[in-house]
């Protein structure tokens, strides 16, 4: 019966892949792939078509799509002849097809063999902590070429019968922080892809080549087919939303990330049309970045369940204008693009609020808080590179409050435990704390953000931050408040807190704290409808301070907790001459970007 | 010689178990569950047993019990008023997790509620470095403070969780102290007593969990304690933990955080043993009812532990029988997508209403309803009056998946088992391979209501050599509890360099542990030679952030041993991940020791062979499209040393087994089923 058999080949394909996967993140070395999974694996058939992807990592849909295709074909019109049985190529070239998300993620592609035919190629991409370069962890926040965020590997055959060319592996481990580490990675990546090779072989031994193909177009075609029928059902138009970054580390001007978002009956474009010019910096995104960045929300909003494979990415389409940042040009820097492509999740929400009011969500953290810390331990006098990332607020939800402290859209990376990190590097972690009053006011309010303050008692470090939100903060929807902006800056309790933007690497004095404060989410709603019993226990939780209650909310909670049902009524209805009413932004400056813009919905 | 009488007692949602063995003699019965008052359940039993089976409460000399009161309060949050002390800075840590949404592509994720809520976690000043040394003193005043706020609130138990208590656990003590001299009935668990392991979250979580349960597992203990002893019962009650060791009732009243997989980790233990007479040591156990599957590894007889398991949405980092729920199940609802493919799940019809034979206003198709329309199940199971109610099957089937679809009936609902079958082979695989594990080197043993009308099919699409059906399915737990040992864990991080461990510190932990271990077993009457004891050390390449277990050879320690230990992780390492870095320093994490007290299983007898079984009837059931005029055994009929070829179907009290054309299938001397795939 072909609707069962189809979706038993589905099963059975996507075990591949599945497979994979776990033999990459059970025998990784990093923390990076083996604990945050930032890795994926996928499989391709004799035509380079994507047919199937263990999808961990959605960033890494757009690298895959891209970049394998590409790179194999310009290696060669015949790939048969250009390639071996047991042969595997790596890849991290940016700037090879429509781009990959930058130089850490690294691909190996392998071909699979049978019966001395290509009948397929396994394939993943994981993101190695190092990548050489001139800032530890692949993220210097002042770049301004792409040869200054490492090594290049643009396509290179790097395998023979299953094993890597020493001489190959040498250099590009001798050109990375960390060699031995990073070398366990390699041979990760090569045992998964090894894996893929013989479940797809047996796969095709057992069913024939021709059948095998066949099943794959008709599971291509079912995709986008199901695919195709769920987009039919949003209502068609187009939406626009358009937010500011803070600059690019370079130079620290605002610049205009714009997006539309056309759905027309079963097709979709995202149009980056208005987005701001490339930068100096590395505020860059490759193409097939911001493709993936638009496409988290779409794919969350259509839900999980939807096989990913070319038949999944057939309905849409992206316009990304040359010279911009989401399409610069060759050479430029990228270290920066996942803080783009994960503001893009927050415009493509915003701009779907009107069309989806009950399923969107309001804007969140919006940026990936890259932090890294370099010295030399006094302990031990050799040099140690940390890289974390800090979570912030999510954004409210028609009929659910923001989460608090979690990461943003693609991003769902763990943090460093405090005892670990403390172990490993001579510092104090001072506070690690949600901040009170930075959720975005509304009916339902937005997460609340972080504040982690690190201390470096006994020696001089780099502090390097790779982050955005300083300036625009996340937008609420619907009459919801803006949450706070991001803060990171020098002794914060101090009389004189300095101020460190988003993009900068600072040396450190003994002593001297660092802060980082990330954003809270977005508001959705008038806050003034929200239910005074939510506000309270907010108040009792101390998340929203007595007066925020009251300016924000109009709600008035009495020194003993309660609610004081007389003064919220009088204060709602704003008959209390106080400044601030359900129609006013009394904020201020955090409220900024509420009430303001243009095509998102108030 | 005394007779030997022992009584398991597992509670579950629906049934009670009991499981008497008296030299060699198993008597197994079944109650309904009492879910309001589950103490009542155990002493029901033992009534109920005295009555039928003639059970002497008086003779029995170890009762055992499973039980699901820590789950239930957890995953109801029905438990205590409680509070949190916690380092300056960090009150947070309990809420914030690890920073991640539990979906990823779900916008109405939601992550878990903290234990505590935010107005019952304090803050004190004082800090340790990461090698314990006082950094800042711990400020008593403010403990006091607190203390009194405790009081004034009502607060019934209180978690203390410092930073680096781990390490030296004096300032968590001292603020016990004063807790206690304040508060003089607050239940107080330290993280420094009940997971004394790095990472601040999970342990903090754990210590929440105990504190939080502490009370309600207290009241619970002692209430039946003192029934079992007013029925007569000499026997100290001891308590099934989620590690599949069993401890005294008392240490499971301080510990209710161990024992929240008491109830799977006593079924995963019979199973286990099953097998293991059967003579199969490596087996995948697959315990599918009508929502769900659980499945686990046993391997070499013992069942694989993790402390890395979920309980409800939380990750208590306890040691647990590694069970790992697949969402597949009898009641899985099968329905035609708008690509015009055949899906099995992920909703389910569950028990209310369950599947259409059901009769309970279930309308959509299940996989229950696949296997009845297939001739698997007996339809008198399900219908006085078969035939009206079989075609509202049929029709149900014909709705949703065939018309859609645009085939017959018959084909649908082999299609529906096929897919479901598809589910469930890829779920065991990615836990078996996400385990390390090659599914074709492990037998299989299928219990639950579902489990055995699938076990032999996937077995065959597994590569799977051997399926045991276990004879006593329903109360393999029951069982599980009374061939478990009494085990006690012990453990705590020390991390450091390896080359800076000194070998004498480490042997004064192991020897710490060691006396603990020792005296609380004896206070339980093992004699020392039936106490063993299992160091081990968890080491990992300084800068890997997981680490690898390794056992420690018993004796004092010296470089030499060390050496040896560090050699055998290399070898563990290149075992697991395909390679290992001799010249890499590595890093020493934890600590731990097992102390074990031997419990020596009832001998349990065969039962007695009463000759050939023959069927007790034949019906028409279709394979692979193919209807073949199928055998029907009764499970009660069958005899040890009966075989018989398939098709066939072995229908027991609480399950259908179903024998594929082409496989061979025989009773081993325990009444177990065992098929050859």
């Amino acid at each position: 019966m072909a609707a069962a058999d189809l979706e038993i080949f589905r099963h059975r394909l996507e075990s591949i892949v599945e497979e994979m996967g776990l033999t990459l993140q059970r025998t990784a070395y990093s923390t990076n792939i083996k604990i945050r999974r930032d890795h994926t694996c996928a499989l391709f058939d004799a035509d380079l078509r994507h047919v199937a992807q263990h999808d961990i990592a959605p960033q890494h849909i757009g690298t895959l799509i891209s970049l394998v295709p590409s790179a194999m074909r310009d290696r060669s019109s015949d790939l048969e002849r250009d390639l071996d049985p047991g042969d595997g190529v790596l890849i991290n070239d940016p700037y090879q097809g429509n781009g990959a998300l930058h130089l850490p993620d690294v691909v190996l592609v392998s071909p699979l063999f049978v019966d001395g035919e290509i009948v397929g190629y396994a394939a993943n991409s994981a993101h190695h902590v190092d990548i050489g370069g001139s800032a530890g962890g692949g993220i210097p926040p002042t770049s301004t070429e792409l040869y200054e965020e490492g090594l290049i590997l643009p396509g290179i055959r790097a395998v023979q019968n299953w094993a890597y060319e020493e001489n190959v592996l040498s250099l590009v481990t001798r050109n990375v922080r960390g060699s031995d580490e990073r070398r366990g990675d390699y041979e990760a990546q090569l045992g998964a892809n090894r894996i893929g090779y013989e479940r797809y072989r047996d796969l095709v031994e057992e069913r024939g080549a021709d059948a095998v193909e066949r099943s794959l177009d008709d599971l291509l075609d079912y995709t986008e087919r199901r695919l195709r029928a769920a987009i039919a059902d949003l209502p068609d138009g187009r939406y626009h939303a358009e937010d500011t970054m803070d600059g690019d580390g370079i130079e620290d001007e605002p610049l205009t990330l714009s997006l539309a978002v056309e759905v027309d009956g079963a097709d979709v474009t995202f149009d980056f049309g208005g987005t701001a010019a490339e930068n100096e910096g590395p505020l860059n995104c490759t193409p097939a970045l911001a493709f993936a960045g638009a496409l988290y929300p779409v794919m969350a909003l259509l839900g999980a369940d939807f096989p990913k494979n070319d038949g999944f990415y057939r309905p849409f389409e992206t316009i990304t204008p040359e010279g911009t940042m989401v399409n610069p040009s060759r050479d430029a820097p990228v270290a920066g693009g996942a803080e783009i492509a994960v503001r893009v999740g927050d415009l493509v929400l915003e701009a779907l609020a009107e069309a989806l009011p009950e399923e969107t969500v309001a804007a969140g953290k919006g940026t990936i808080v890259n932090l890294s810390y370099g010295g030399v331990d006094p302990r031990t006098d050799e040099d140690y590179v940390y890289y974390e990332t800090v979570a912030g607020g999510y954004g409210a939800r028609a009929e659910k409050d923001g989460m608090d402290a979690v990461q943003a859209h693609f991003q769902n990376t763990a943090n460093s435990p405090i005892e670990e990190l403390e172990t490993e590097i001579p510092l104090y972690v001072r506070r690690y704390e949600l901040i009170p009053d930075s959720a975005g006011a509304g009916r339902t309010r937005g997460g609340l953000g972080v504040r982690r303050d690190v201390e470096f008692y006994d020696h001089e470090a780099s502090f390097t931050v790779l982050a955005d939100r300083a300036t625009a903060p996340p937008r609420g929807l619907f009459g919801g408040r803006s949450g706070s902006t991001a803060r990171y800056c020098l002794d914060p309790d101090g009389d004189e807190p300095v101020d460190l933007g988003s993009k900068r690497q600072v040396t450190l004095d003994p002593g001297d704290v660092v802060s980082v404060q990330t954003p809270g989410g977005g508001g959705y709603g008038d806050p003034f409808d929200r239910d005074p019993d939510a506000v309270r226990r907010d108040v009792v939780n101390g998340t929203v301070s007595v007066d925020h209650a009251r300016e924000a909310y109009g709600v008035v909670v009495d020194e003993s907790g309660e609610v004081d049902e007389a003064a919220t009524a009088e204060r709602r209805a704003g008959d209390d001459g106080a400044a601030g009413t359900r129609t006013d932004d009394g904020d201020g400056a955090a409220d900024a970007g509420a009430g303001t813009g243009d095509g998102g919905p108030r | 010689m005394t007779e030997d009488v022992r009584v398991g007692v597992d509670i579950g949602g629906t049934f009670t178990d009991i499981v008497a063995v008296r030299d060699g003699d198993v008597d197994v019965l079944k109650l309904p569950s009492t879910p309001d008052a589950p103490g009542q359940g155990v002493l029901d039993g033992l009534a109920e047993a005295a009555a039928t089976v003639d059970l002497d409460p008086g003779s029995v000399a170890f009762f055992s019990h499973g039980t699901t009161v820590a789950t239930n309060a957890l995953l109801e949050r029905d438990w205590a008023d409680t509070a949190l002390v916690t380092t300056e800075g960090f009150r947070d840590v309990l809420e914030i997790g690890r920073q991640t949404r539990p979906e990823l592509y779900d916008f109405r994720t939601e992550k878990p509620r903290p234990v505590v809520g935010r107005d019952r976690r304090y803050e004190v000043p004082g800090r340790l470095d990461e090698r314990g040394a006082e950094v800042e003193p711990l400020d008593e005043a403010a403990v006091r403070r607190v203390a009194r706020d405790l009081a004034a609130e009502g607060v019934e138990s209180v978690a203390v969780s410092l930073l680096f208590a781990f390490e030296n656990d004096a300032h968590e003590q001292r603020v016990a102290d004063l807790l206690r001299a304040e508060a003089p009935d607050l239940s107080v668990s330290l993280s420094s007593d009940v997971l004394p392991e790095i990472r601040e979250y999970e342990r903090t979580l754990a210590t929440a969990v105990n504190a939080a349960l502490e009370p309600v597992m207290d009241e619970y203990v002692g209430e039946l304690e003192r029934g079992i002893a007013d029925a007569g019962v000499g026997a100290d009650l001891k308590i099934m933990q989620s590690n599949g060791g069993i401890i005294t009732a008392s240490a499971a009243r301080d510990r209710p955080v161990d024992t929240l997989l008491s109830g799977p980790a006593a079924g995963v233990q019979g199973a286990a043993h099953v097998a293991g007479r059967a003579g199969l040591d490596d087996i995948v156990t697959m315990d599918m009812g009508g929502t769900s599957c659980d499945v686990s590894l046993v391997r070499g007889g013992e069942p694989v532990i993790s402390t890395e398991r979920s309980v409800g949405d939380y990750p208590v980092s306890v040691p647990t029988v590694d069970v790992h729920t697949i969402g597949a199940g009898g009641g899985s609802i099968a329905w035609a997508d708008e690509g015009d493919v055949l899906r099995v799940g992920p909703r389910s019809a569950g028990a209310d209403p369950g599947p259409i034979c059901y009769g309970r206003g279930g309308t959509e198709p299940t996989v229950t309803d696949a296997h009845l329309l297939l001739g698997r199940i007996d339809p008198g199971l399900f219908f006085d009056e078969g035939a009206a109610d079989l075609s509202a099957v049929r029709e149900g089937v014909r709705r949703a998946v065939a018309d859609p679809l645009g085939v017959t009936v018959a084909e649908a609902a082999q299609g529906i088992l096929d897919v479901a079958n598809a589910n469930m082979e890829r779920a065991l695989r990615v836990v078996s391979v996400e385990r390390g594990h090659d599914p074709r080197e492990f037998g299989l043993v299928a219990y639950g209501g579902a489990g055995p009308l699938h076990a032999c099919r996937l077995a065959a699409e597994l590569d799977v050599p051997r399926v045991l059906i276990p004879s006593a399915a329903g109360v393999l737990s029951a069982l599980g509890l009374l061939i478990s040992d009494i085990v006690y864990d012990y453990s705590t991080s020390m991390v450091r360099p390896w080359a800076a461990v000194d070998p004498s510190t480490l042997t004064d932990a192991f020897e710490r542990f060691e006396q603990r271990g020792r005296e609380r077993l004896a206070a339980e009457d093992r004699s020392p030679d039936a106490v063993t004891v299992d160091r081990a050390l968890d080491l990992r390449y300084a800068g890997q952030s997981f680490d690898l277990r390794v056992a420690v050879p018993d004796g004092d320690l010296d470089e030499t041993a060390l050496s040896r230990v560090a050699e055998r992780f290399h070898e563990r390492h290149e075992g697991r991940y395909g390679y290992a870095s001799p010249d890499e320093p590595l890093e020493l994490v934890t600590v731990r020791l097992q102390a074990r007290g031997v419990v020596d299983p009832p001998a349990l007898d065969p039962p007695a062979d009463g000759g050939a079984a023959t069927p007790a009837e034949e019906r028409t059931a279709a394979f692979d499209g193919t209807d073949h005029t199928t055998p029907v055994y009764r499970r009660a009929d069958l005899t040890p040393g009966t075989t018989f070829d398939g098709p066939a179907l072995v229908e027991g009290t609480e399950s259908t087994t179903v024998v594929l054309p082409g496989q061979g299938a025989a009773v081993d001397d325990l009444g177990n089923l065992v098929v050859e795939t």
